[in-house]
């Protein structure tokens, strides 16, 4: 055998050099779930805040339920979710401060062409999911407590129904893999506008039922409580959550379109 | 580092509770990456035999498209998998999507080349006498592979379970080919990027841990067949 150390070392110490990098900017870390960063609404809301303060907002896109778990050990310095239930106990357990109202988006049912439970022109959600369960046709849920599980489990409880017929089924995925799962099924799914409009083009579904004012999901932002975590950057996160709010964000949220339609309305708006 | 004892408390009490989902989930895990290899071993075996047993014939390409296979990552494999299955794709209409056969097809065509090559290179390093001796004696060519697929048998488990441990712990395939359904495609390696999904690291280190489990027991009854092989 060659010595091989005199090789490694440079290797070694390169690699050390490369994790240091520069004096970094101040940055905010930004729990939010995936709908809102692979919409594209973060980049475009968020980047004159980055540029003005000249700070950097890492978003950490991931499910509603990780993204309150994160929040809660201290990993992030602001969490941006939809799902109220879960947002007030996050605040009354003291992990969190300050909860405000941020924005609303609406979400769809949608369903293969064909239709086979009578869905389409509807306005009334508790209605289309009776059917559903009456028909036994398929429905993929995501089934991961996401803030859409948790509109969907509302939704069915609503109707009086407990789901569990063969042709549902729990995919614990993410929205865009569920619409997948949804198209491939031929079956009916719940999802939020922004979503289903960037599957669009790739999907034979179509929008059934929209519009019924129980479809909507408001988003509310909450700061990491800096007592229990001295390390957040709790003035930067302050400074976020006033942008998110002011009247310059909430310009900025209703002027994003995505294909000429809105998809997140500032809240107390229509 | 508060959840990793709460997982260690959650994985006993999945047990002793029999907690279906994940119970289930072990049998999907099982009887996914067992019949995946099985098929793949039926395959990759004598092929790779018959690969090692060559000399400089151009058979040299082969295994370095079953090297480069090798290399893979399991969410292309499981992408693959899906163009064929899909409605659109050749195989759409056997309906196969998001059911047990498709996880299995796509975790063989993951084990396939990785079983092939190390059986390829068990062989390889094997005694050349031992295929001249089978020779001799007059063995046709399946008896010559036959010889030595069993004077190689402790490298051929090792290949196997290398094969087994990619199936066990991989995800591409399952999330895209088997839908993750719960009950019916969802594996251990699925439950726990649900379960951190979710935010409970506590009940995904606990399937986290359940799938230590099964690892051990595979290398365990592996370390078993090879001793038993070498006397």
């Amino acid at each position: 055998m060659r010595p091989i150390a005199p090789l490694l070392l440079p290797i070694l110490l390169l690699a050390v050099a490369a994790c240091g990098g520069p004096a970094e900017a101040p940055r905010i870390r930004l729990a939010t779930t995936t709908s809102t960063e692979d919409s594209g609404l973060l980049g475009f809301l968020l980047s004159p805040f980055e540029d003005r303060e000249g700070v950097k907002v890492d978003r950490i896109a991931v499910g509603t339920g990780q993204a309150l778990e994160i929040s809660r050990r201290g990993d992030a310095d602001i969490v941006l979710v939809h799902a109220r239930a879960r947002e007030d106990e996050f605040v009354a357990k003291g992990f969190g401060i300050d909860r405000r109202d941020v924005m609303w988006n609406d979400f769809v049912i949608a369903g293969p062409n064909e239709d086979p439970a009578g869905l389409r022109g509807g306005r009334d959600a508790t209605e289309a999911l009776k059917r559903i369960a009456a028909a036994g046709a398929g429905f993929i849920s995501r089934g991961d407590d996401s803030g859409t599980h948790i509109l969907e489990r509302r939704l069915w409880a609503a109707a009086g129904i407990v789901p569990g017929w063969p042709a549902y089924k729990e995919a614990g995925q993410g929205m865009g893999n569920c619409l997948v799962i949804a198209d491939e099924k031929r079956s009916y799914v719940l999802a939020d506008r922004g979503t289903f409009l960037s599957f669009r083009k790739r999907l034979a579904l179509a929008v059934l039922v929209e519009g019924d004012p129980a479809l909507r999901n408001p988003y509310g932002a909450i700061l990491v409580n800096p007592d229990r975590h001295p390390a957040v950057n709790a003035a930067g996160a302050r400074k976020l959550l006033d942008y998110l709010t002011s009247a310059e964000g909430r310009a900025r949220i209703a002027a994003f379109k995505v294909d000429g339609e809105t998809l997140f309305h500032p809240h107390g708006g229509e | 580092m508060d959840f990793v004892l709460e997982g260690f408390l959650e994985a006993g009490r999945l047990v002793i509770r029999g907690d279906a989902e994940v119970f289930h989930a072990v049998f999907v895990t099982l009887v996914c990456s067992t019949s995946a290899v099985l098929l793949a071993a039926a395959i990759a075996l004598p092929w790779g035999a018959w690969l090692g047993l060559a000399r400089r014939d151009g058979r040299g390409l082969q295994v370095f498209l079953l090297r480069v296979g090798t290399f893979t990552p399991t969410v292309l494999v499981g992408l693959m998998v899906y163009a064929l299955l899909s409605r659109q794709g050749i195989l759409g209409g056997l309906d196969l999507l998001y059911t047990k056969g498709a996880i299995i097809l796509g975790e063989f065509l993951l084990a396939l080349p990785l079983v092939a090559v190390l059986t390829h290179g068990v062989v390889s390093a094997l005694d050349p006498r031992v295929p001249e001796t089978a020779r001799t004696l007059g063995a046709g060519r399946l008896r010559v592979l036959l010889a030595v697929l069993g004077e190689a048998r402790v490298g051929l488990v090792a290949a196997c379970l290398a094969g087994f441990a990619r199936c066990l712990s991989e995800l591409g395939v399952v999330l895209l080919v088997g839908g993750n359904f719960r009950l019916e495609t969802r594996t251990l390696a699925a439950q726990i990027t649900l379960e951190v999904r979710r935010g409970e690291f506590g009940r995904g280190l606990a399937a986290g841990l359940i799938l230590m489990v099964l690892a051990v027991g595979a290398a365990l009854s592996a370390h078993h067949l090879s001793r038993e092989a070498r006397t």
